[in-house]
């Protein structure tokens, strides 16, 4: 018979002799946490002592050995540490971390000759185990010896046998060590062993080349490989990359011609470096990357981009060219900039410029490089040649070609200001009406006020106000200022003379339309009919601006000085001696009479808004700018 | 010759001795107020640098409309202040005059310090370094102020004593590498950074970076007392002070110098060797951005703060008895923003009663401002690492000093350029 009292008895007996042993388990537990409490504390002997105790009932312990040969090294506890892991070493003769380890031991107590000794005894375990290289170079790299890391992974690399081991730690280390030749030839290495990395590569490089001499450091070895290479594409495309950081981009695209015959891409990866170069303003290279496309790529639809990028390019070489002549920049109006369209020395070069358009247009009729093209004509011919029915053709041609919503309203606008220039107001009007129905703000918001200037030259000034309105309310618009300028002033002058505010803006016109003459003539009469209104000085510094467009320098000199000098109630006063200095330094370039006019404007007008541009301007004129 | 002839002449030359000095007085003055009415404070601290340059004088009217300059007039000195944007007020003789006699009357908290000697000015600087990560010589070369580069090589060769004038940079004297360990330990400028400063320590013969900057921050300390004034700003406060008192004991940890510190270190610091602070904690953990308990609030975790109501108090002193800490103090406003820095004040407890307190935050144990003198030279210690940019990080873009014209903080570094280009007086007291 069975008796029952023993489901009882047994499990109570297991329970009372496993009692003891859990409560050593918790002591030990317990006598861990605190000596990891005193660790993070500094508080290193008590921990020592605790770790040594738990370490001597339990030696197998991971934990414990970690944590007595942690404390012992911050107790510099040198001797002890170095027995304590030999001791572990004969438990565990395989672990070569444990080894490597030692070594950083005998390094850290001074010792660095035993600690060499036990790195190589280490390797020699088994030379041809990489890892074990890797293992001791870490341990080198710990200690800051970037060398003897070097060294390691150099002999490493010789016993592998193969010539790209360690490459990406050898990289990383010449980097940091600014060996910027050695870094280089091992991120090619790495590079032709991986060249779907070479974003990667470029990213890691760059972290040098912002200086000089790591980029020529990283040019000259890449061009040696490419020497070695030439097929190579990837090192011709690394090359071409160094060269666009370092602004060499005819060597770039040297590279790029290249490196488009050898990728057979016929013209598409001239065609992305040719827009690089436009963008980042090297017009004459990507001109030549485009015409280098033209010239070979059998690529109908790569050939159409490169030749409107072609022409584009060439338009923005013209202009360039043109703007060095342009003179300063003249603010005469209120609330537009009146510079001059000119017919410049580069007519010429302008009108290769619309052949090149003209042939895209020939050769690709009803695409959307068609529409581009009629519109970069248009441009050209209103604002090159002021062929003004010529631009008016070429836009509506942009309109009726293009399928983008934005290049009709580029067109649309550019349109109605051909209308104004032409006098043709209404039209004009018609237009900027269309652009208000289109879904963009910013087209919405530059044809009303448009809307307004209109209402302003037509003398109709409460409509004026009432179109302005939207916009000055707008503070966000880019065009609010330019809004609570002209409200203003039609304000400030409505009510006192409107008939010489009517004249004024009819003069305002003239001047906007080019008509320069004729529009002095009208100012000149503002000034002699209505010598008392509060608008003569604004009509005087037109007269000035309008001698300035004429080039008839000393009557602009003059009338500016007598802005200055006999108008004392004027608020444009700074702004004409602002300008008699800027007409001193950029049309005559005397500097010391422009340095005194800039002078002039900081000892009379110290409140002035161009106070700090007349300092930075003498400035620049001395030679001190800061 | 007649006795009425005699008599005559003898009147005449009377009269022109009596009118030469007057004549001479009656020179035109230029004053440049510093008040809530200057246009650029910075520059104006230029203009009298200028001055100096050109051979010319400044009187500092300590306490006058915000620690003005006064200074003869001349049209090219009007002229340089136009074009520097600094507010001037051309000053009759007799005008000037009564100011001088309303600031030197004895019921009146105001003096006058001639400035009449260029200081040389030199910054201690590492060779990577880059003008905008140092509120310093933003503000020297906003005000164009020359000044000279100088480190390690320049400081233990004995450079030091061609200069009147030495900041440091925002330095670790420690050999911690500024503690930025723990965050980026694996950036390149740190990598970078380590070694070079590595291979100097090297270079001069010293195996550890710590040893190396110790003999460093004990070559600075030999310059005041030897008649130098040095200013520090953040970290080079604390960490200088740490580094004297660490002479003789590593208090670096391995990724430092490559052995663990002494575990005893705290005990083992001599503060009979610090310049400002004593009886300091040192932060022993390795991987936390603080030097020590001298930092508050301190830098990690980065504290919370508000800073539209984080201002700190300039105190006052007396202009005739205590031009030194006057002229320190000259400000057009007495509360000042606060900003911090990995230094961002000093708690008051920790510093040495023979340091003046220039600034400190009102209720608090925080120190802003300090200065006290070493040997024959001075020190003065500001915390915080910009004062236009509460919160200065690693990367931050530079401050644009023009956006920052009339900065009380910024004077208060400029407050100490011009200091050492005071005539000696002989203390009142």
């Amino acid at each position: 018979m069975c008796n029952p009292l023993k489901y009882v008895v047994v499990p109570l007996a297991v329970m009372c002799l496993l009692s003891p042993l859990q409560a050593q388990d918790a002591d030990a537990e317990f006598q861990l946490r605190l000596a990891q409490s005193f660790e993070q504390t500094g508080d290193w002997e008590r921990a020592a002592a605790l770790y040594e105790k738990l370490y001597g009932a339990q030696p197998d312990n991971e934990l414990y050995f970690e944590g007595l040969r942690r404390a012992n090294l911050q107790l510099r506890a040198y001797e002890k540490v170095v027995n304590l892991v030999e001791l572990r070493l004969k438990a565990q003769p395989g672990n070569m971390a444990l080894l490597a380890s030692l070594g950083s031991i005998y390094y850290e107590s001074g010792s660095e000759q035993k600690a060499d000794s036990i790195w190589n005894r280490l390797i020699e375990i088994d030379p041809k185990n990489i890892g074990l290289y890797r293992v001791v170079a870490s341990q080198m790299m710990e200690h800051r010896l970037f060398e003897q890391a070097v060294n390691t992974y150099r002999a490493g690399r010789t016993a592998s046998g193969s010539e790209n081991a360690f490459t990406d730690e050898l990289a990383g280390l010449y980097t940091v060590l600014q060996q910027y030749t050695a870094a280089s030839i091992e991120f090619i290495r790495l590079l032709k062993a991986y060249p779907q990395q070479l974003p990667f590569i470029e990213n890691r490089i760059a972290s040098f080349t912002i200086r000089d001499a790591g980029l020529r450091a990283a040019i000259e070895v890449t061009r040696d490989e490419v020497r070695r290479g030439p097929e190579n594409i990837v090192l011709r495309k690394l090359d071409a990359w160094l060269s666009m950081e370092g602004k060499d981009y005819q060597t770039a695209l040297e590279e790029y011609r290249v490196i488009d015959r050898l990728s057979n891409s016929n013209g598409a990866e001239l065609l992305d470096f040719a827009r690089r170069a436009s963008l980042e303003g090297s017009y004459f290279i990507a001109s030549q990357a485009f015409h280098d496309i033209i010239d070979r790529s059998r690529n109908l639809a790569i050939v159409s981009q490169a030749r409107f990028g072609y022409a584009r390019s060439m338009e923005d070489l013209s202009s360039e060219a043109d703007s060095s002549e342009v003179p300063p920049a003249t603010h005469a109006s209120l609330h537009y900039d009146p510079s001059p369209t000119r017919i410049s020395e580069t007519k010429k070069s302008f009108q290769n410029v619309v052949q090149l358009y003209e042939a895209v247009i020939s050769d690709y009729p009803n695409s959307d490089l068609a529409a581009q093209s009629f519109y970069r004509i248009g441009i050209i011919h209103m604002e090159r040649f002021f062929d003004l029915n010529d631009a008016l053709e070429s836009f509506g041609k942009a309109k009726s070609a293009t399928r983008t919503a934005e290049l009709t309203a580029d067109a649309s606008m550019k349109t109605a200001e051909v209308y104004v220039l032409q006098n043709d107001l209404t039209s004009a009007r018609n237009e900027y009406q269309s652009l208000l129905r289109i879904p963009y703000p910013t087209y919405q918001q530059s044809a009303q006020f448009r809307i307004a200037e209109l209402d302003y030259f037509g003398g109709k000034f409460d409509s004026t106000l009432i179109d302005l309105k939207p916009l000055t309310a707008n503070l966000g618009s880019d065009l609010s200022n330019d809004a609570l300028l002209l409200q203003y002033f039609v304000m400030e002058n409505k009510e006192s003379k409107p008939a010489a505010l009517g004249e004024y803006a009819k003069a305002d016109l003239l001047m906007r339309q080019q008509k320069y003459a004729e529009s002095l003539a009208r100012f000149t009469d503002i000034v002699k009919t209505y010598p008392t209104t509060l608008l003569v000085d604004d009509a005087t510094l037109r007269i000035a601006e309008l001698h300035l467009l004429l080039n008839q320098l000393n009557e602009a000199l003059a009338t500016f000085q007598h802005i200055v000098n006999d108008m004392p109630e004027s608020i444009l006063r700074d702004r004409a001696q602002m300008r008699i200095a800027e007409t001193f330094q950029r049309i005559l370039k005397d500097k010391d009479k422009a340095i005194a006019a800039y002078e002039q404007i900081l000892s009379k007008f110290p409140n002035s808004l161009y106070l700090e541009q007349a300092r930075k301007r003498i400035r620049q004129l001395r030679g001190d700018a800061s | 010759m007649s006795n009425s002839v005699r008599l005559l002449r003898s009147f005449c030359l009377r009269l022109a001795l009596l009118l030469v000095p007057c004549l001479l007085f009656a020179q035109a003055k230029l004053l440049i107020p510093m008040d809530l009415k200057q246009s650029d404070h910075l520059k104006s601290y230029g203009i009298a640098f200028w001055i100096l340059q050109h051979h010319g004088e400044v009187d500092w009217m300590l306490n006058y409309r915000g620690g003005s300059f006064m200074c003869d007039y001349s049209d090219l000195l009007a002229s340089e202040c136009r074009i520097r944007g600094v507010l001037f007020e051309p000053v009759s003789a007799s005008q000037a005059t009564s100011m001088y006699a309303e600031v030197q009357r004895p019921d009146n908290n105001e003096d006058v310090v001639r400035l009449e000697k260029v200081p040389r000015i030199a910054v201690y600087v590492p060779p990577n370094f880059k003008p905008w990560d140092d509120a310093v010589t933003l503000a020297l070369e906003y005000a164009e102020i020359p000044y000279t580069k100088i480190w390690d090589d320049e400081v233990l060769s004995g450079k030091l004593s061609e200069f009147d004038w030495l900041h440091l940079h925002h330095e670790d004297f420690t050999g911690q590498y500024g503690k930025f360990y723990a965050n980026y330990r694996n950036a390149q400028w740190y990598n970078e950074q380590q070694l070079l400063y590595e291979q100097e320590a090297h270079k001069l013969g010293y195996k550890k970076v710590s040893d190396e900057k110790k003999a460093v921050a004990r070559a600075i300390k030999d310059y005041i007392g030897n008649g130098g004034f040095m200013f520090a700003m953040c970290s080079a406060t604390d960490s200088y002070d740490i580094a004297l008192s660490a002479e003789n004991v590593d208090i670096c940890d391995v990724m430092y110098d490559g052995d663990p510190p002494d575990s005893h270190a705290q005990e083992k610091l001599d503060f009979s060797k610090t310049l400002a602070f004593w009886n300091f904690k040192l932060e022993r953990n390795s991987l936390r951005y603080e030097y020590s308990d001298i930092d508050i609030p301190p830098s990690d975790p980065p504290p919370i703060r508000d800073p539209s109501t984080d201002y700190f108090t300039l105190f006052q002193f007396s202009a005739k008895y205590d031009p030194v800490p006057t002229m320190l103090t000259q400000d057009h406003v007495s509360i000042v923003k606060g900003f911090m820095g990995q230094t961002t004040a000093f708690k008051k407890s920790l510093i040495k009663p023979t340091v003046t307190i220039l600034a400190e935050r009102e209720g608090t144990e925080e120190i802003k401002y300090i200065h006290g003198n070493f040997g024959r030279g001075t020190f003065t210690f500001y915390g915080g690492h910009d004062p236009e940019d509460y919160q200065h990080n690693v990367g931050d873009p530079p401050t644009d000093l023009a956006l920052h014209k009339n900065s009380p903080g910024y004077r208060l570094i400029l407050n100490n350029v011009l200091f050492p280009a005071a005539k000696k007086k002989q203390q009142k007291t």
